[in-house]
């Protein structure tokens, strides 16, 4: 069967693997040979409904199976750490920002390479220069937008700020934010997203995928990939 | 410093893991995934550099003949890095590595 997340036994579905007072949320059906683009989409949307009446949710990483007897093995062996994460996202839903610099980057990339193969002699001289410059720049954004987000990260309702991927070409960052003020951090990251050059996204909210999924290789930390199982 | 403060590195043990794992059952996924980590090490290896380029140019003390060809150098790095990633069929975002609290690279 497929595992799906864990919760609090007391709001855990009726086919859950309960031990104590955790529950590991399970789909029994088909398992195909591989994992499909449905299977994923299936297990979001499985994981969606679960949050929306569990209080703490712990989405497993999605493709992953277990046996039943695996299952009550990983929620024995980890049920400390399962307590703590399910604390630590309790109440919360995750909001994610994306950021991505100015446009002038894959066409000013492209001129300048043009310019390094000796097509255009003109200006032919600074361009590895011009090229620095325009890294120096790129990478001067990504240090702006994660300070921003760092900032941000103190607004009340906001748990945790998490930068999840950093470098010139795009910055990804999540918010762990309390159930109550939603909307209103929502509206503020808006404002934030408005204010930063590029390209800028907000999405969500969803389960706390990127502070508590669980990984069975058990090789992920909390800051990385969520908690693992 | 040990393994276990080098998140970037048990990351890399443990997608090494998995990919012997399957080794034995879809072998072309193992050469595609061994290519992923390298270039991804690799990748890694070239934002280091480009950041302290550009560290070393904003400090000045390097002629203007050096920047250009420090410049250049870097530019065509960039050039042969996507390469690599076309021949082997995997996209900018592929090549990133966890990095504990700074994140992942991109």
């Amino acid at each position: 069967m497929w595992a799906l997340a864990v919760v609090d036994a007391n709001s855990a579905p009726k086919e859950s693997i309960v031990l104590d007072d955790l529950a590991m949320v399970v789909d029994p059906g088909q398992i195909p040979s591989e994992t499909t683009l449905e299977q994923l989409l299936r297990h979001a949307d499985q994981v969606a409904r679960l949050a929306t009446h569990c209080e703490a949710v712990l989405p497993v990483r999605p493709g992953t199976r277990m046996t039943e007897a695996e299952a009550r093995a990983v929620l024995r062996d980890r049920s400390d750490e399962f307590r703590h994460a399910l604390g630590r996202v309790r109440g919360c839903r995750e909001l994610g920002l994306r950021a991505t610099p100015p446009s002038a980057g894959p066409q000013a990339s492209a001129e300048l390479h043009r310019h390094a193969d000796g097509d255009d002699v003109d200006g032919a001289g600074q361009i590895g220069r011009a090229y620095l410059l325009r890294k120096a720049a790129a990478w001067q954004w990504a240090d702006d937008v994660v300070a921003a987000v760092e900032e941000f990260g103190v607004h009340d309702g906001v748990r945790e700020a998490a930068v999840l991927a950093t470098g010139p070409t795009e910055v990804k960052a999540s918010l762990l934010v309390g159930s109550e003020r939603l909307a209103t951090v929502r509206d503020q990251l808006e404002e934030l997203a408005a204010g930063i050059p590029g390209q800028v996204s907000v999405s969500g909210p969803f389960p706390p995928y990127s502070f508590a999924t669980l990984d069975p290789d058990g090789t992920a930390s909390p800051s990385e990939r969520g908690v693992p199982a | 410093m040990t393994q276990a403060s080098l998140p970037g590195l048990e990351s890399v043990a443990g997608d090494l893991s998995a990919l012997l794992d399957r080794a034995d059952q879809r072998p072309q996924d193992v050469e595609k995934g061994l290519a992923q980590l390298v270039l991804s090490l690799v990748e890694l290896l070239r934002q280091l550099m480009e950041r302290q380029a550009i560290r070393r140019v904003e400090q000045g003390d390097l002629a203007d003949e050096q920047v250009e060809r420090l410049g250049r150098t870097l530019m065509l790095l960039e050039r042969r890095m996507v390469e690599l990633r076309e021949i082997f069929g995997l996209e900018e975002e592929d090549l990133s590595l966890p990095l504990g609290p700074l994140g992942r690279t991109v």
